[in-house]
């Protein structure tokens, strides 16, 4: 099929491979072929699940492939030379880009599945156009991973990156969505042009862009030029991964896409971001100064906890979800940095326990922002409205979707035995492992300080989810549109059942997780030995420590069997709820406003909120007929340094307008005289 | 048979000076218009100089299309805008044009001479006139605010720019050609609608009123 | 055994914790000069509740009806965790840390959180809302103030914690007894108590933990009350025998039981003192006045820490 170039170990390492290349070229073809599909059929709505399909079938190839790779001992490397005359596309496929792949591929079934019912009602968007794009975004993201080469990384990061943006203003009468994709592309090519500097500027010197001379020829470039490299690193990734303080275009664009690829923008392409910094972190850049560790776990701690603070003052309920993405790049940065600091600081024990904490998390967050996402999406269609001030009761008439918005709550929320507490508990271990391994008294508390800040985070998380699910699905509906919400279609449900499936899963099994994701951790140069533990339990790096979450759960479902049965079943009576005499409607209830507002006083520092009360009377201020109520946060970022940003480059445009006379002869005079100089410079009169 | 390519571009270079000059329409197309003349007879002399039957297809679409049809078209265009009567629009005199224009020219000369040296006979005889008309073009565009005069200006640097490749290349494929002519004549009959938009909505063909667009 | 270990842990746990809260209240009416409710008096109340009647609002879902077993088991499931007298359950503790235990308890919390919405009444809403803010904001002291035997014994382990501890020469550090005073703060803080909460008022307005049982009455109230008072038990454990584990028995003999045992209710009447005292001589803080408290504990957590690597100093 593909001319095959590989060194392998035995005939099981072959036959793995052959399986996951096939696997993977059928992913890819099935990803065209969707595209191709949806163009053709963009007049045809009775058959636009058909692009869905055919996406959901090569994410399978994907999580196939990958998976044949991670468990086939797969430390080697295929490299399939393709489409030369575009000037050299290559892939490979090792343990890295295959677990990134399985990332893509789980969540990309889900959200396929969900798509085939949910595209159909959406309305306002072109369905042809959208089927398109998310086949071409999920092959974008694919071929990232899989990019053996600068060229190939590139091409495709633009492709993320443009079709997601096609994505995100899908919505044609929306002026939010366009503007939140002009701000998601602006931020995308800040990100994409340190990239370009990043790769090119070291192939002056080292005349290669495969990855694989990188991996040997960077580590040997001078100190000086390697940090400019991380930074570049740092921000053309940070500001993919939507890490703190370039995070501004995630809370935007994210809900504006259609639900099934904000999952797949908040759970898989953030994650892609995390892939390349680790890619080239890593693998390239060799072991680096102490500082380096620092800032990543620094940046990580204000993501985390900036992400969740403002997640918790959001009444959007999927700005709420896109504020938690930042929150837990965040954490997964915490992990990523801490293995920096321990590969600076030579304790592989600790790189180890790092990366797969960071690799853990990210594999989680895409399971449960994925559901939670598809979840927003349901009561998105049913309700028609994201404003979680409208909602409410959903419980009732939605069951399937509350039941597994409720996993993805709870996982999100790091509560045993969900998925969720196996990688923040890991996470818990490196910092600790750092504070145990102190070099100076900074790098312990570093590492304590970050234990402090992931417990805040976890407790922040918690209470926001509370709020989300609580305003959501509990109490009595706030509209009319709650009232009359129903459930959605069983794909939809299906799609993301299978995702709250694998939060249990993941959870479950953390040793058997670790294991899988070992050569990844391997590849990114963590020690060679299986993590510890045994099949049911997964230990950390730190003396002793050990969690099983099987017998865990298998205590809790005892435990609350037992309690069930003892209770009984007593006579049960259906009464009102208390409402101090008078009666309770919606309008009592309290809300997302109203529980957030210790928050937003106790945090009143960040938030600096402003308020405003209005309320209009007529013969005194006692009886008053109208009462409004403004309440709105103020974000530090965007103040303070978007802000200053944005008038400097209106002022300097504004300067530069001058120049812009409107006169044609005066453009053609520019064009002149530039051409003058040009010969003058080129006579040597200047 | 060089030596005649090399005075007929001299004359080109005439021409277009004498347009830096010109400001009344009539005599304006005339100038442009033998300029052509001049390019097409070039061409074809090229063209039997180095033996390339193509070269006389090109030579016969140069006077078919900028020595007849553009100044037909242009004729139509004044005809239609009919802007002769009016004040006569301010712009640079026709001394101190010339005075640039001479500098221009020197300027061009100079900067030929690198190309001149490595290049053939041909090349040396007219490549730095080629060169000067182009940016004589240019210079014409700028100073002359009539849309219409603006039109000839472009004509004369596109001239400049088909002497320049027909001396470096000896003639060039013929379907390169046909697609330059399509091009010229295309632009030039947009320009042609243009200009008669502008009088309609500024009643005059003065293009610096155009600055009024700007947003 | 480490099963028959697990049911005498659980056992102890539920039979021990209502008369803990029953001391708890009578030593507080003893210092204010009250003869106060007997101390069996919440053995009586639990009986009470679970033969009354069940009302459930109508507005209410399946959570409200699992909300209290979900916190009775998770709340159960935390506290065999911990030892009470005796490490031989350590087969079990092996698979548990101090991680554990504390996301246990948040599990029930967010659980008992969304039942405080589900009936749609406000004060429910407002328990909820400052029950999560509280809970949120006390974590970081939690976890900093553990991060001192933690990061002595080089494990979270509970039966690495407990080892570290026995060693005298860990609670004469500094960093030990700041540690040892934040966990206390946080303790308080923790099971809903004077200065941070108050366990005994009526009005609807200033409850925080009880405005989320609001709505609940019968068996499921009782099962509430009753893993919130093992809670209790649960968190004195945690300062009694993570930080002074003296006297638990290392070896399951009859002899060296009993003796953990009675040294294990002396430190209980120690902590459950203290709680009182603390109650009877501080007035409750407003409500925004809270998170100053709970900072409080994580500034002194941070104190402990500090010390720590200053007087350890680098390796």
């Amino acid at each position: 099929m593909f001319p095959l170039f590989f060194s392998g170990r035995g005939r099981k390492v072959a036959i793995f491979l052959k399986l996951a290349l096939t696997l993977l070229g059928l992913g890819l073809a099935g990803n065209l072929a969707g595209a191709a599909l949806s163009c053709a059929l963009r007049r045809l709505s009775s058959l636009s699940r058909w692009p869905s399909v055919a996406a959901g079938a090569a994410c399978l190839g994907y999580l196939a492939a990958g998976l044949a790779v991670l468990l086939g001992e797969g430390t080697h490397v295929v490299v399939l030379p393709m489409f030369h005359p575009l000037g050299g596309f290559s892939l490979s496929l090792d343990p890295l880009a295959a677990f990134f792949l399985c990332v893509i591929g789980l969540v990309g079934v889900a959200a396929s599945l969900f798509g085939q019912g949910y595209l159909r009602h959406l309305k306002g968007r072109d369905l042809g156009s959208v089927g398109a794009w998310y086949n071409l975004f999920l092959l974008s993201m694919a071929l990232v991973v899989t990019g053996a080469n600068a060229v190939t990384f590139l091409f495709f990061w633009e492709g993320m990156a443009l079709s997601s943006y096609f994505l995100v203003v899908s919505k044609k009468e929306d002026p939010a969505a366009r503007q939140a994709g002009f701000v998601y592309l602006v931020m995308a090519h800040l990100g994409t042009a340190c990239l370009v500097v990043l790769f090119l500027w070291p192939a002056a010197q080292i005349h290669s862009l495969a990855f694989a001379r990188m991996a040997i020829l960077w580590p040997g470039l001078p100190a000086g030029e390697k940090t400019i490299l991380f930074l570049l690193a740092l921000v053309g990734f940070g500001s993919k991964a939507g890490m703190v303080p370039l995070h501004v275009w995630l809370p935007r664009a994210h809900p504006a896409a259609p639900s099934q690829v904000s999952a797949l923008m908040s759970g898989v392409m953030l994650k892609v971001a995390i892939y390349g910094l680790l890619r080239v972190v890593f693998t390239f850049l060799g072991v680096g100064p102490v500082w380096w560790g620092l800032l990543v776990l620094g940046l990580g701690v204000v993501s985390a906890l900036l992400g969740v603070l403002y997640a918790l003052m959001e009444h959007d309920l999927k700005r709420l979800l896109a504020y938690h993405s930042v929150e837990n790049i965040g954490i997964i940065l915490m992990g990523v940095g801490v293995a920096l600091l321990a590969r600076s600081l030579h304790l592989p024990a600790l790189l180890m326990i790092g990366l797969l904490a960071a690799l853990y998390h990210i594999l989680n967050h895409a399971v449960f922002k994925g559901l939670l996402f598809l979840g927003s999406g349901s009561v998105a269609q049913a309700t028609g409205t994201g404003d979680m001030e409208k909602m409410g009761g959903l419980i009732h008439r939605m069951p399937w979707t509350a039941g597994g918005f409720l996993v993805g709550a709870a996982a999100i929320s790091a509560l045993p035995p969900l998925n969720g507490f196996a990688s923040e508990w890991l996470t818990f271990q490196a910092l600790f492992g750092l504070g145990y391994h102190p070099v100076a008294w900074w790098s312990g508390l570093a590492g304590t300080l970050g234990v402090a800040a992931l417990a805040l985070t976890g407790g922040l998380a918690a209470a926001c989810f509370i709020k989300a699910y609580g305003v959501t699905f509990l109490a009595l509906p706030r509209s009319r549109a709650a009232e009359k919400a129903a459930e959605v279609p069983r794909s939809m449900n299906l799609g993301a059942g299978i995702l709250a499936a694998s939060c249990f899963v993941l959870g479950l099994f953390p040793s058997r997780v670790a294991a899988v994701l070992r050569p990844a951790v391997a590849a990114l140069g963590g020690p060679h030995p299986p993590p510890p533990g045994s099949f049911f339990t997964l230990a950390s790096g730190m003396g002793g420590a050990s969690l099983s979450p099987l017998l865990l759960a298998a205590i809790l479902v005892v435990l609350l069997l037992a309690t069930r049965f003892w209770s009984g079943r007593m006579p049960e009576r259906l009464s009102a709820t208390w409402g101090c005499g008078g009666t309770l409607g919606a309008t009592s209830e309290y809300n997302a406003t109203s529980f957030a507002k210790p928050f937003r006083i106790a945090f009143a520092f960040l938030f600096r909120p402003v308020r405003e009360i209005n309320s209009g009377y007529e013969v005194s201020p006692f009886f008053r007929h109208s009462l409004h109520y403004r309440g709105e946060i103020r974000f530090l970022f965007e103040e303070y340094l978007y802000e200053p940003v944005r008038s400097f480059l209106l002022e300097l445009a504004d300067r530069f307008r001058q120049v812009q006379s409107g006169n044609l002869r005066t453009y053609l005079a520019y064009l002149f005289l530039t051409l003058l100089a040009l010969l003058a410079v080129n006579n040597k009169w200047l | 048979m060089v030596n005649l390519v090399g005075s007929l571009s001299v004359l080109m270079l005439l021409c277009a000076l004498s347009l830096v000059a010109l400001r009344r329409y009539n005599s304006s197309i005339v100038a442009v218009s033998l300029q052509s003349l001049l390019l097409a007879v070039a061409t074809a002399l090229v063209a039997h100089a180095m033996g390339n039957r193509e070269g006389y297809l090109a030579a016969i679409l140069t006077l078919a299309v900028k020595a007849v049809a553009i100044p037909f078209i242009l004729h139509w265009v004044k005809g239609r805008t009919d802007s002769g009567g009016g004040p006569p629009l301010k712009e640079l005199s026709p001394g101190w044009a010339l005075l640039v224009a001479g500098l221009v020219v020197i300027l061009a000369y100079q900067s030929a001479s690198p190309v001149t040296a490595l290049g053939g006979v041909l090349i040396r005889a007219s490549f730095p006139q080629a060169m000067s008309i182009l940016l004589l073009g240019l210079f014409i565009l700028i100073v002359r605010r009539s849309a219409l005069l603006q039109i000839i200006g472009l004509l004369v640097m596109e001239n400049g720019l088909y002497l320049s490749a027909l001396t470096a290349t000896g003639g060039m494929p013929v379907v390169v050609e046909m697609g330059m002519f399509l091009d010229l004549l295309v632009g030039v009959l947009i320009m042609g609608v243009f200009s008669s938009r502008i009088v309609g909505a500024f009643r005059s063909l003065d293009t610096d009123r155009l600055h009024k667009l700007k947003g | 055994m480490a099963l028959t270990w697990l049911v005498i842990q659980t056992a102890l746990y539920l039979a021990l914790a209502p008369l803990v809260l029953g001391y708890i209240k009578k030593a507080k009416a003893y210092l204010q000069g009250r003869r106060g409710p007997d101390i069996r008096q919440p053995y009586r109340d639990l009986v009470k509740l679970w033969h009354k009647e069940t009302v459930t609002s109508r507005t209410a879902s399946w959570i409200t009806r699992a909300a209290p077993l979900i916190l009775f088991a998770t709340t159960l499931a935390a506290a065999v965790l911990l030892p009470t007298i005796s490490l031989a359950s350590a087969v079990y503790l092996r698979y548990g840390d101090i991680l554990t235990v504390i996301y246990l308890l948040a599990t029930g919390s967010f659980f008992l959180a969304l039942a405080g919405l589900d009936a749609g009444s406000a004060f429910g809403g407002m328990g909820s809302s400052r029950e999560s803010l509280l809970a949120a904001l006390l974590e970081p002291g939690i976890l900093l103030a553990l991060s001192v035997p933690v990061l002595t014994a080089g494990s979270t382990s509970i039966r690495r914690l407990v080892g570290a501890s026995l060693s005298p020469a860990v609670l004469l550090l500094p960093a030990h007894l700041l540690a040892l005073g934040a966990v206390f703060l946080a303790a308080i803080a923790e099971t809903g108590r004077i200065p941070v909460d108050n366990p005994d008022t009526h009005l609807e307005l200033t409850m925080i933990h009880e405005g989320m049982f609001l709505e609940y009455t019968g068996r499921p109230l009782a099962l509430l009350n009753w893993a919130v008072q093992v809670r209790q038990l649960l968190v004195l454990t945690v300062v009694a025998n993570l930080f002074f584990p003296w006297g638990l028995a290392l070896v399951p003999q009859p002899v060296s039981l009993g003796l953990a045992g009675a040294v294990y209710l002396g430190k209980l009447l120690l902590l459950g003192g203290g709680l009182a005292l603390v109650e009877s001589v501080y007035a409750k803080l407003r409500l925004f006045r809270a998170p100053g408290f709970l900072w409080a504990i994580s500034f002194l957590g941070l104190l402990a820490l500090v010390s720590r690597y200053l007087f350890r100093g680098a390796h």
